[in-house]
């Protein structure tokens, strides 16, 4: 049987950032992929004149050169990577629109917390201060959890705590009652909260904290997309592993990790190769680990009752465009699209339960930041929207392709309806993922892409309180979109070089 | 400070923050213990839509005017394939796997369809078929079927022999009547037992009518009857499918040498066939889908040599990071020259 130092079961970006950074350490790795690609949803695909990018809208935590920090810098960086990929940055932060008869809202929002503060203000009057202590309490907050990370024990922690009134008073916030607090006008509020989305959590039960600080990265540090798509992360980091002498091997999907002696000891895969491995990163969902891979009594309770507890987040919906005019020529000004029926996100969160009342979308115009996205004379649109319920699970396959291509109309009229920009006449290419998609595409469970939901009681504080080990099998860790860190591009790197950094350290104690 | 706190309201945040870590704990200990089940919902559909290799019987053969084979098939057991009219299946027989037209439309029973001029390996192996024997198909593939939001409501319909399979089954899910207007050409057939009143069977491609108004031209032939509907229609409002493999007029042998995580092989290939053909006839293990460019499935390095594209530079079915990594698709190259690649 062949062994390995560890092995990594998926290669999304956060299994890649975890191999990536096992390698770089020395250790002999393999990142198994059922896919004949690497990257999971950090990949691209084309039709016609087109390629598509699948996910990534925007990766945050990459500041400009001028000021190079970040969470996804700071993973990059160790890599050498940063230089290898050829970015664009995304010109505006997001143009928020709204369509609630009484008080509809079309905001565009600029990058910079200077210029984020001054738009405010002009569409919200009064919202300025409250907007510039929002951004200063995000700067309060990473002060504060980085002295807490300094502080050791319960006593010197409890002292630092102390010292950090204003990070106290947002941890136990909601999103909005932080903003109540910070005395946000309502409209300011709305338009602030343009971002709840990413985080598909209602802002009335999403962490301040979470959302402030994810905000303050956008807004501070702009945002960048790799010209060549986010498959192009992914062939840098899969290169780096080959580089180092690891494997990416694909059409390997993992379907058990043995165990013995409550640790891991390998890997088999669908077609019966049997790896033997000191460490498993698991860049799957927790869930999928623990109803399919492994045998169930290596599982302890606790372990099952903490998957058993956990909620998912949103399911993926994607429409993808190409359309036979330049974004210029159809009046497409603006990267990244919010449209929300209203402001209040809870009842939204609810309605994106049924595909009768889904109504948002997140709606980006590759273009807008890279003129060369497409062939001239013509742009992309990709329309992305999430469920909060399974409604797709109950889709009889046989009515699947009309479904979503019904579905996919209305998030083209509604676009057109908010924008007033007739996008229908020009749909030269088109593509739809469903959740089905996303579920065979990535394996994840009812084709969630967000990972676990952060509920109040589950936010990313509370994970990282917690933190500890990721399971009470040694040597099994996990890493991407449903770690610790949350999903999106810059949670699961980091997530993956956190797993390859326990996995590290625990190979040190030995 | 930026809230309003005071050392009495601090230490009630406090305790608010280390209830954080206890109120999750809570949430777990108080959890069905049971093991977890993974859902069914989507993750069950999507194995129908998209199921591995499956078992098929051969009900009946009938040939058609034009000389194209159909087969009436049913699934040994389970759900009818679900698929899109227009789509092909992959078809396994004895070890060969080709993609075949359906020829039905979705829901009908199952019916796949192939010429006797088109894909000559596919109809050889379904010709050798008798009813009740078996055969095992995969999931559908190919993006050549009629999708309203994006193509419109006015088609123009055209194919020759080889694509009347994927005719029927367009013109079957959508009938006369239905919100999408077909107008159909068949360039060199005589009528078919299908044919409606939309059909016009025309004696060859020069007699293909004009495009009129905002029509969609999708094409469905030989590799040679796609590239003149493209030139002539202008690219931008053809979407074809291909029928057969692309050639060329070539007959230069050269030595491909393969790296694969099960070793090294040197193999011929010629100059005037894809190299994914040269690759499959000599045996080679290498995955491959749609074999039109567009799935990526046979992506692999090319370490050496040099290859043509099959396809213009504006349509090159590669991405643009595979493409900085020297990625070529086999299914869409030829060889110039001796290479090395690596899969
Ligand atoms: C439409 C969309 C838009 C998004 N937009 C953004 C954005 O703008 N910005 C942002 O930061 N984030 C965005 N995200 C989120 C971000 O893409 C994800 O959080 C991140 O890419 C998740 O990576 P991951 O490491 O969790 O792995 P995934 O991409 O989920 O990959 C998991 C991999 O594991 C493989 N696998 C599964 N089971 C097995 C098995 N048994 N054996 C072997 N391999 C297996 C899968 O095939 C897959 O390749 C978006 C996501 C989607 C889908």
């Amino acid at each position: 049987m062949k062994h390995y130092d560890a092995v990594v079961i998926g290669s999304g970006v956060g299994g890649l950032a975890a191999g990536a950074v096992l390698a770089k350490n020395g250790l002999n790795v393999a990142v198994l992929e059922k896919n004949h690609c690497p990257g999971g949803v950090a990949n691209s695909f084309r039709r016609g004149r087109f390629e598509f990018e699948i996910s990534l809208h925007e990766l945050c935590g990459f500041g400009p050169p001028e000021n190079p920090v970040g969470s996804s810098r700071r993973v990059l960086d160790a890599l050498g990577l940063s230089d290898r990929i050829e970015w664009a940055r995304v010109p505006e932060a997001y143009r928020l629109i709204t369509f609630a008869e009484d008080s509809p809202i079309d905001a565009v929002m600029p990058f910079g917390t200077r210029a984020f503060a001054d738009a405010l203000e002009s569409y919200a009057p009064g919202s300025r201060g409250p907007a510039e202590k929002a951004f200063a309490l995000a700067g309060e907050i990473r002060r504060a959890l980085s002295d807490l990370g300094r502080a050791s024990g319960p006593e010197e922690k409890r002292a630092c705590l102390l010292s950090h009134p204003d990070f106290l008073r947002a941890a136990g916030l909601s999103v909005d009652e932080g903003l109540r607090q910070l005395g946000m006008p309502e409209r300011g509020a709305d338009i602030m909260k343009g971002y709840w989305a990413y985080l598909f959590t209602d802002c009335s039960e999403l962490s301040f904290l979470h959302y402030l600080n994810m905000v303050n990265s956008y807004i501070e540090l702009g945002s960048v997309i790799p010209k060549n798509r986010s498959l192009e992360l992914t062939n840098a980091f899969a290169g780096y592993i080959r580089e180092r002498g690891g494997d990416v091997l694909t059409d390997s999907e993992v379907t058990r990790i043995m165990c013995e002696g409550g640790a891991v000891r390998g890997v088999r895969t669908r077609s019966g190769a049997e790896y033997a491995a000191d460490g498993v990163v698991c860049n799957i969902s927790p869930l999928s680990v623990y109803s399919l891979l492994l045998e169930e009594g290596d599982v302890t309770a606790f372990d099952r009752k903490k998957t058993n507890a956990r909620e998912l987040s949103g399911r993926g919906f994607c429409v993808y465009l190409g359309l036979d005019r330049s974004a210029r020529e159809l009046g497409l000004e603006n990267y990244s699209y919010f449209i929300y029926p209203d402001m209040d996100t809870a009842s939204q969160y609810r309605s994106a339960g049924s595909t009768a009342t889904n109504l948002i979308q997140n709606t980006v115009c590759q273009n807008a930041a890279d003129e060369e996205a497409s062939p001239p004379g013509t742009c992309i649109l990709t329309m992305t929207t999430l469920f909060s319920s399974d409604v797709w699970g109950g889709v009889a396959p046989e009515d699947y392709h009309a479904e979503k291509d019904a579905f996919a109309a209305r998030m083209i009229s509604v676009f057109e309806k908010a924008t007033g920009i007739s996008i229908s006449h020009h749909i030269e290419e088109m593509e739809v993922a469903a959740p089905q998609t996303f579920a065979r595409y990535i394996g994840s469970p009812e084709g969630a892409i967000y990972g676990y939901k952060a509920a109040s009681w589950d936010s990313i504080l509370a994970r990282k309180l917690m933190d500890g080990k990721d399971s009470d099998i040694r040597g099994l860790y996990f890493a991407g979109g449903f770690g610790m860190n949350l999903n999106g591009y810059s949670s699961a790197m980091s997530s993956g070089m956190d797993a390859a950094e326990r996995l590290l350290g625990r190979r040190d104690a030995r | 400070m930026i809230f309003d706190t005071d050392a009495k309201t601090a230490e009630r945040d406090l305790g608010k923050f280390l209830s954080l870590t206890r109120d999750r704990l809570e949430r777990f200990e108080k959890a069905d213990p049971g093991k977890p089940q993974f859902p069914g919902g989507v993750n069950e559909s999507q194995l129908v839509l998209h199921p591995g290799e499956r078992p098929f019987r051969l009900l009946k053969k009938e040939t058609s005017p034009n000389g194209v084979l159909f087969a009436h098939i049913a699934p040994s057991s389970g759900a009818a394939p679900v698929f899109r009219a227009g789509q092909q299946a992959r078809v396994r027989v004895r070890g060969v796997t080709r993609p075949v037209f359906f020829a039905s439309a979705p829901g009908e029973p199952p019916c796949l369809g192939v010429c006797v001029d088109g894909q000559l390996e596919a109809f050889a192996f379904l010709d050798a078929l008798s009813a009740g024997d078996e055969l095992t198909l995969n999931a559908p593939v190919g993006n050549f079927y009629i999708l309203p939001p994006r193509d419109g409501a006015d088609i123009l319909l055209l194919s020759d022999r080889t694509g009347l399979p994927a005719v029927r089954s367009i013109s079957r899910a959508f009938p006369p009547g239905s919100p999408t207007n077909l107008r159909v050409f068949c360039a060199g057939c005589v009528p078919e037992p299908f044919f409606d009143s939309r059909f016009t069977a025309v004696p060859d491609a020069g007699s293909l009518p004009e495009r009129s108004g905002n029509e969609r031209v999708f094409v469905c032939g030989s590799d040679a009857f796609s590239e003149a509907a493209r030139e002539r229609y202008s690219p931008v409002f053809v979407r074809s499918a291909v029928t057969d493999d692309p050639k060329r007029d070539r007959t230069e042998l050269f030595t491909c040498t393969v790296f694969s995580p099960e070793g090294e092989t040197a193999v011929p290939c010629s100059a005037g066939e894809t190299l994914l053909s040269s690759l499959e006839r000599a045996g080679v293990r290498i995955r491959s889908n749609c074999v039109d460019g567009t799935c990526g499935f046979c992506r692999c390095r090319l370490v050496s040599g040099g290859v043509s594209f099959r396809d213009p530079e504006d349509r090159d079915p590669r991405r643009r990071a595979d493409i900085r990594e020297g990625i070529i698709h086999p299914c869409r190259v030829f060889p110039d020259s001796d290479i090395v690649i690596e899969l």
